[in-house]
Formats: C-alpha cells, sequence, structure tokens
C-alpha cells in the first residue's frame, strides 16, 4: 500500500518536473540592420544613421547607430517590429533628411539581417512650427492654431499651400481606417483640406517669418467666449479657417480681419474646422492639382469618406498622437516623420512646438527638422504664437 | 436549496463550539478535497448560521490591499443525511468595503501568477461582493460497504466597483465540479479519487466619471514591464476578459487506527487563463499556463486522538504568454492575428502551513478544557521576466503559538479565550528591472518596491479571541465572538489592526 502511495506521489512529481522541462522560454537574437544606400545620388552620405526598432506589441524602442552602413542590436526579444532609419547631413548650404523604414518586420531568428532602403530628400523650407489642437477651458474648441514657418534661406510662397488633418484611425473599432484604394501606403487620407488663396504671389513668406492658421482669428478669451483661454487672442493670425461668417449654436463666428481660407475638400458640410483635441496629425502641403470633394475614398467607419494626397506632395508632416499607446498607429509614413509626439490631454491647454536646432548670426532660428517628431518637437506648457521672435510677414497689416 | 440543506440539519447533542471544532477536526474526509469520502466521516448532522463584521486597518499590507477594509458577511453551512445520503452545503455573502488600494484598475483580486491586467496610479477605493455557494453529496456506501460516489460543485460569483477614475467594474463567477470516489481495501485503509473541472470567467468594464482628466494606467506584462495606456474615451483600454479552464485530480489515502487517524490528499491541476481586451475587436492580452501540486495531510493521533497535526502545501509554476498580434485587413476586415506569443515572464510559488493541537480534558462529548498548538507556514515565490532578464523574488516564514481555553459558564454556556502570539521572518527578497524602458516609473520604482517589502518585512504577528457560548433550546448554541489582531514590523514601522465582531447560531 505505501509502494502505491509513493508511486503516486512520484508519478504526480514526474509530471510537475516535465511540465517545467517543457518551458520554453523566449531567447532574444541578435539583429542587424543594413542600411541600403543604392537610392543616393548625387548627395552626400551622412556619417552614420539613428536605427530604431519599435516592437510594436509593447511599444518599447532600441536604437543603435550605424558603423559602416549596419546597426547592430545584440539583445532583440522575438516580435513584431517597425523599423526607422534616419540621418541629416548638411553639404553646401543644403540641409538633407535621410529616412526609410520597414513597417511589420517579424523578428525570430538569431543573425537575422533587415535590410532597409533609404532616400533622401532637402529640408523643407516651410515647417510646421508649432501646433495648438488640445484647447482649453470648458470643452472650448474653436481656438486651435497652427504656425507655418520659413526655415530656409529663401523667400516661400504661400499661395496654394494647404493644410489638413490626417484621417488614419477609427477611434470607435480602434483600428486603422482601411481605405479602398490601390497602394494606400502612397497616400495619406484627409476629409478636410484647408488652402490658402493667392495668386502664386501674393502670400510671400521670408526666411524666419511665420504664418499663423487659425481656426477662428478672435479674441478668445473674451468674456463670451472662453475667459480662461490658454491663447487668448488670435486676432493677429495671418489666415483662419472659415470661409465667411456663419452661427454655431448661440455662437457667431465671426469674420476677422485674416485672410479667408478656401475650403476645396470636405467630407461633409460643418461651420467650423475643428481638429481632433486629442492630437490631431497634420500635414501641409502645395496640391500637384486642383483639389475637390468628388470621388472621395471611402474607409468602413468614415463618414464622408477622404481625399487621398500623395506622400510626395508633402512638405511636412507631423504625427501628434493622443498618448504614447497610439505609437504603434501613426498617420504618416517614417519618411514624413518616424516619431510621434503627445500632449497627453486634450482640453489641457498644452501646445506642441519644435525645438531650436541653431541660432544664425542675424538671429534667425533655425527649427530642428529630422523628420521625427520625437526628436524635433516638445510639449509647452502654454500655447504662444510667434515663439522665439518669429516675425510677422510683411502683408500682416492687421497685426499690432 | 443549498440553505434549505444548512438549516434542515439539527444537532443530536447539544452544539457547542468545542464540539463543533473537535467534530470537524475529527472528520478527516470532510476537510480533504473528495466528496465521496463524507460517507466514511462520523459527522452526524450539524449546522451553523452565522453573521459577521469585520476590520483591518494599517499599511502593514499588500499595494492591491486597503489601508482600511471593512467586510460584513452572512455564511450558512450544514451537513444532513437524506435517504443515506451525506449531503453538505454552505453558503455565503460578503460585502467589502475597502479604501486606499492601489495599482489595479481592472481585476477583482489581483494575483501574483496573473501579470496581465491593468495598473492605475490614484489611491482607490473598491467595494466588493462575493456569493458563494457549495454543495458535496455522497452517495451510502456500497459494494459491501467499500466503496461511495461523491460530486461537488460550487459556484462563486463576485463583483467589484472601483470608486475613483478610472473606475472599473467587474464581474467574475467561478464554476467548479468534482465528481469522486472511494474504495476501502478492508481494515487496511481507503482511497480515493477525484476529478475536477473549473471553469472561470470575469469581465473587467472601464469607465471614467471626469472626462476633465484622462487617467494615466499601465497595462502590465509582469515584473514591472508594461505599455503606457489611458481611461476613458475613445481610446482609453477597453473591456478586459480573464476566461479560466482548470482541469484536476487527487488521490487520498485514508487510514484509520487506534492510535492515529490520517489522511494525505495529493493533487495536481493544470489550468490556462486567457486574457483579451475588446468584445468587438478581440485583441489578446496574454495568457497564463499553470501547473499546481497540492498536498494536504492531516492526522488524530492519540488514543483520544487529542493531537491534531496538520501540513498543506500548494505550490504553482505559472507560465506568462504575451502575444505579438499584427493588424489584419484582410476582404476590408479588420482583426488582429498572432505573430507568435512567446514566454516571456515565470511565476514559481510555493506556499505551505503547518499546525499541531494538543486537546488537554479532551472527552468523549468532543469538549475539551484547554488547547495548546504551534503553526507555521511558509511563503516562497519566484518571478522571472525572460528578456530583459527581471526578477521578484520573495519568502518569508512564520512561526506562532497558540493557545485556548473551554470554561463552562453555568449549565449550558461556555467562554472560550484564546490567544496566538509569533513572528515572521524573511531570509531573502529580491527585485531587480532590467527593462530599457519605464525605468523612472512609479511601477518600478514604488509598486514593485513597496510589494517586495511587505513580503519581506519581519514582523510580529498576535491575536486573541473571546467567544460567549449561550445554550438555546435543548441542542443549540448562540455564540457571540470578538477577536482582534495586531501585527507590527518593526523594520517598516508599520502595523496592521484587525477586529472582528461575530454572532454564530450553532444547531
Amino acid at each position: 500500500m505505501k509502494k502505491t502511495i509513493l508511486l503516486s506521489v512520484a508519478a504526480l512529481g514526474m509530471a510537475a518536473l516535465a511540465v517545467s522541462c517543457q518551458k520554453e522560454e523566449v531567447v532574444p537574437v541578435a539583429v542587424s540592420v543594413i542600411v541600403d544606400e543604392s537610392a543616393l545620388v548625387d548627395v552626400p552620405s551622412p556619417e552614420s544613421y539613428t536605427v530604431s526598432l519599435t516592437n510594436l506589441s509593447t511599444a518599447e524602442v532600441m536604437t543603435a547607430e550605424t558603423e559602416n552602413s549596419t546597426a547592430s542590436f545584440m539583445s532583440v526579444v522575438p516580435g513584431l517590429y517597425g523599423v526607422s532609419v534616419l540621418a541629416t547631413a548638411s553639404d553646401g548650404g543644403k540641409s538633407y533628411n535621410y529616412s526609410g523604414s520597414a513597417s511589420s518586420v517579424e523578428i525570430s531568428a538569431e543573425g537575422q539581417t533587415i535590410k532597409v532602403p533609404v532616400t533622401v530628400a532637402e529640408s523643407s523650407a516651410l515647417v510646421l512650427k508649432e501646433i495648438y489642437y488640445a484647447c482649453s477651458g470648458d470643452y472650448y474648441i474653436r481656438e486651435q492654431f497652427y504656425e507655418v514657418y520659413n526655415n530656409s534661406d529663401a523667400t516661400v510662397y504661400l499661395d496654394d499651400l494647404c493644410i489638413a488633418e490626417v484621417d488614419y484611425y477609427n477611434q470607435v473599432d480602434k483600428a486603422p481606417y482601411n481605405f479602398q484604394i490601390e497602394n494606400p501606403q502612397n497616400y495619406v487620407f484627409a476629409g478636410d483640406v484647408w488652402q490658402i488663396p493667392g495668386d502664386g504671389t501674393s502670400y510671400p513668406l521670408q526666411p524666419g517669418e511665420s504664418a499663423v492658421i487659425a481656426q477662428w482669428a478672435t479674441d478668445h478669451s473674451m468674456e463670451s467666449l472662453n475667459p480662461g483661454s490658454a491663447i487668448g487672442d488670435l486676432s493677429s493670425a495671418e489666415f483662419e479657417a472659415l470661409t465667411g461668417e456663419s452661427t454655431a449654436g448661440t455662437t457667431v463666428i465671426t469674420d476677422n480681419a485674416a485672410i479667408d481660407m478656401e475650403h476645396p475638400v470636405m467630407a461633409y458640410s460643418q461651420p467650423q474646422w475643428l481638429t481632433s483635441t486629442g492630437g490631431a496629425t497634420m500635414v501641409i502641403f502645395y496640391p500637384g492639382h486642383e483639389l475637390n470633394s468628388e470621388n472621395m475614398i471611402a474607409a468602413e467607419g468614415l463618414y464622408g469618406g477622404a481625399r487621398e494626397i500623395p506622400v510626395e506632395w508633402i512638405l511636412d508632416g507631423v504625427n501628434a498622437v493622443p498618448d504614447e499607446t497610439m505609437i504603434q498607429y501613426k498617420g504618416l509614413p517614417d519618411n514624413i516623420d518616424a516619431g510621434a509626439v503627445w500632449t497627453g490631454e486634450a482640453y489641457c491647454g498644452k501646445s506642441i512646438a519644435r525645438k531650436i536646432s541653431e541660432t544664425r548670426d542675424d538671429g534667425r532660428i533655425i527649427y530642428m527638422d529630422t523628420n521625427n517628431s520625437s526628436n524635433d518637437f516638445e510639449v509647452m506648457d502654454k500655447p504662444e504664437i510667434r515663439r522665439n521672435g518669429a516675425k510677422i510677414p510683411s502683408w500682416n497689416t492687421w497685426a499690432e | 436549496m443549498l440553505l434549505c440543506l444548512c438549516l434542515a440539519a439539527g444537532a443530536q447533542e447539544r452544539a457547542v463550539p468545542a464540539t463543533r471544532e473537535t467534530a470537524v477536526g475529527s472528520s478527516l474526509w470532510l476537510r480533504s478535497s473528495n466528496s465521496a469520502g463524507l460517507a466514511l466521516d462520523s459527522l452526524g448532522v450539524m449546522s451553523d448560521l452565522s453573521l459577521g463584521f469585520s476590520f483591518e486597518q494599517g499599511g502593514l499590507k499588500s499595494v492591491w490591499a486597503g489601508e482600511r477594509e471593512t467586510d460584513a458577511g452572512v455564511e450558512a453551512k450544514g451537513v444532513a443525511k437524506v435517504a443515506g445520503m451525506t449531503l453538505y452545503g454552505d453558503f455565503s455573502y460578503d460585502y467589502t468595503d475597502i479604501s486606499g488600494a492601489r495599482y489595479n484598475a481592472s481585476v477583482y483580486e489581483p494575483a501574483y501568477d496573473q501579470p496581465y491586467y491593468v495598473a492605475d496610479y490614484s489611491v482607490s477605493g473598491w467595494k466588493k461582493q462575493a456569493y458563494d455557494m457549495g454543495f458535496r453529496g455522497a452517495t451510502p456506501l456500497f459494494w459491501r460497504d467499500r466503496a461511495a460516489f461523491g460530486f461537488e460543485a460550487r459556484y462563486k460569483a463576485m463583483v467589484g466597483a472601483k470608486q475613483t477614475d478610472p473606475r472599473t467594474e467587474t464581474f467574475r463567477y467561478d464554476l467548479l465540479l468534482a465528481p469522486s470516489f472511494t474504495f476501502s481495501f478492508g481494515g487496511a485503509g481507503t482511497f480515493g479519487l477525484k476529478l475536477e473541472y473549473m471553469h472561470g470567467f470575469e469581465r473587467s468594464t472601464p469607465s471614467v466619471e471626469n472626462d476633465w482628466v484622462t487617467p494615466r494606467v499601465a497595462i502590465m506584462r509582469g515584473l514591472g514591464f508594461y505599455t503606457a495606456g489611458t481611461a476613458g474615451g475613445n481610446l482609453g483600454f477597453d473591456i478586459f476578459y480573464y476566461k479560466t479552464n482548470r482541469y484536476g485530480g487527487s488521490l487520498q489515502y485514508a487510514f484509520s487506527s487506534s492510535p492515529a487517524d490520517l489522511l494525505v490528499d495529493v493533487g495536481s491541476y493544470v489550468s490556462t487563463t486567457l486574457v483579451s481586451e475588446n468584445p468587438e475587436f478581440p485583441r489578446m492580452r496574454g495568457r497564463t499556463e499553470k501547473f499546481g501540486l497540492t498536498l494536504d495531510a492531516m492526522a488524530n493521533l492519540g488514543r483520544r486522538k487529542n493531537h491534531r497535526v496538520m501540513l498543506r502545501a500548494d505550490w504553482g509554476s505559472t507560465s506568462g504568454y504575451e502575444y505579438n498580434q499584427q493588424l489584419g485587413t484582410s476582404q476590408g476586415v479588420s482583426h488582429w492575428i498572432t505573430i507568435n506569443n512567446p514566454l516571456m515572464s515565470t511565476y514559481d510559488i510555493l506556499e505551505a502551513d503547518m499546525s499541531y493541537v494538543w486537546y488537554s480534558g479532551f472527552d468523549g462529548s468532543g469538549e475539551y478544557d484547554f488547547r495548546l498548538g504551534l503553526s507555521a507556514d511558509m511563503f516562497m515565490m519566484m518571478q522571472k521576466y525572460v528578456a530583459p532578464l527581471s526578477r521578484f523574488d520573495a519568502s518569508n516564514a512564520g512561526l506562532r503559538v497558540f493557545a485556548g481555553w473551554n470554561i463552562p459558564v453555568g449549565v449550558s454556556g461556555r467562554l472560550l479565550p484564546e490567544l496566538c502570539a509569533g513572528y515572521r521572518l524573511s531570509p531573502s527578497g529580491v527585485y531587480s528591472y532590467a527593462g530599457t524602458m519605464n525605468r523612472d516609473s512609479e511601477i518600478v520604482l514604488d509598486m514593485y518596491p513597496s510589494e517586495l517589502n511587505f513580503l519581506t518585512a519581519d514582523r510580529l504577528e498576535t491575536s486573541f479571541g473571546l467567544t460567549w457560548a449561550l445554550g438555546v433550546r435543548d441542542k443549540s448554541s448562540l455564540c457571540f465572538s470578538l477577536r482582534g489582531g495586531y501585527d507590527h514590523s518593526f523594520g517598516l514601522r508599520e502595523h496592521r489592526l484587525t477586529a472582528a465582531f461575530g454572532v454564530a447560531y450553532l444547531f
């Protein structure tokens, strides 16, 4: 009888041992990322590239610098990763941004190599310098603004410049939109596009000048609006996203001194332009052809569809996401913005502003533009138009 | 029905606390996991109906426990004989009000071996209710009084509500079904076999009342590794589901002789818990697989069976699997596709306790004059996050001595004072986090170190109790009990105070 008991206990013990031995714990692997520079012609090569591996499940990021075009990661947990390659270089007074990416790369094998082709683009003359999308007060939604800055050494004309918030994520289904178009990766999509009018030379922007595009260029700190407004008076803005006076509820949206923009693309009629207060991914671009709202591209869960914007049109874009959990659902391709930035909360009165790269001898500020908003932007406790002394264009006669 | 069963039974002799205590202690099969063995116990019929109120306060606690907890409950249980069958039923309801709990925004009861839950950063209250009902039955002995079948069914439903943002309403139930069998080889002893299946389900629904603030949360993966998230709105974390299936079995052996009654119960089980988020767009958050071994041994020794020994041990080895999932959009339908689900963390936990009690003046009726005993317990946990290698290990052991008296008061009254004092020591404990992200986070810098401090704090443990039993009618007693406890850690300079008041009707 005792033998039986002992045998039973022994059998259970062996079963326990067997189960313990069966555990196959994950084994980190070494991975190499090889930067493919074959597409770089007649441009200087950067000294090195910064390569980032972002675990798409955990949002953990590993970075390494390349040596001889190869970045080595010695201990990578197998999984699904986004790979981005970035570098900057200057030559002959020009700044170049190098970027490459690979999406949803499954890393599973020891010694795995990942080849990432890079392309190069000159730094954009126009950059989004500050974006205030979060708003403040008691769900007050009309004080958003977007500031465009001439970061170059040459005059740029704002005529026809478009600005749009990118539609990419269905917050109800909690999944990216699935746009019904061939090669959707070649586009970004926007339900609303606002455009600066002009005949081509109406609105020059000199180096160091900025233009403020307000949702509504009025004094938002008025008692009838938002007395505690984080931004206050936007009446000096150069442009406002209005096509004329309108009424929203009991509020009369007055047409102010700021130049009214055009609204060539709208998924559906609405009295104001409200971008996401939780996080608005924005792009500026010059359209390659006239835009309209016909034959909008459909996506399940997106009312009215969206206009496709070829990636090559885009001058600058910023992945402003609601919070760090959204880093795996960025709305822009990595060559436009390989990073992401967030204020964390809606109605918090905070803005995102581009960091200073250098200050020239004449006092002109050059802002960081590495196509990575994680590096290029910082969260500001209070929004401010024309921060750091950005100049007002000469044609803005209504700004004090 | 269970309540009826509980209340239907009536004791044949006066039920007083001491006899009830020793009767249950003598019923080795009742204390085992095998219901068929109830047919072999000399239980008679008995019933308890009790109301209780308890209170705890103090900082010597797990981070998940409340700084202050109050509990009100009612419990009924009883054993009855119906048509030769032995039936046992119990029912309890508890309402618990917790304040000052931390780092849990999703589950009714966090556990060391369930790493996939949501933690938040607010100090919060919880209100919880638990309904627990169980039934055990054994057929009459058959086949020359050598065999019996048994069955156990238990259903426990729990609801919890977190009281500050991010709020969570969680509903959980555990359903257990366990058929069993015993067979006696004559005088040599009795063998038992029990099989069990348990299904558990928990649904945690988050919400935010104050839309002005977006609470930050940590979607935990074990040992301080987490994915940052938020609560509320369209982007906050969604409903979490926990679905558990557990299969187990155990063998029993009981031996009875003049100087000793002995029962050994050895079991094992395997369980799998799937953790997913968002019912409309399901995404796996993790999976745990557990293998466990249990040992229960109890013996009543001496010619009068007035020396009682108990040993219980539970070892569980849990593996935590994470899911790497990719959004698939085939045919216009988005859904998560699992690329792989590696084993990322392990949790080995051993809990054991043992006790010895000596009853002085133990007579045939089951009463005694005095009891003196020793009890000891140990807890050992080893947690590991595989890559990057991180560890959370802790162990402690406690030893207590206790004494109790059973003093007749008048004809049918009893006064039962009891005292207990002991000390808990921790030989070791370590928390090391090797992650590259979140090194400065509250989870890594406060939550895990605080829990380690609690688990490894040497402490003095004391308690007292006083029960006053009054004879009611012929065979029943009405008992009023008051209990208190005070634990103190000199190292942490923290304490935990407990107090309880109860009324019980034994019949």
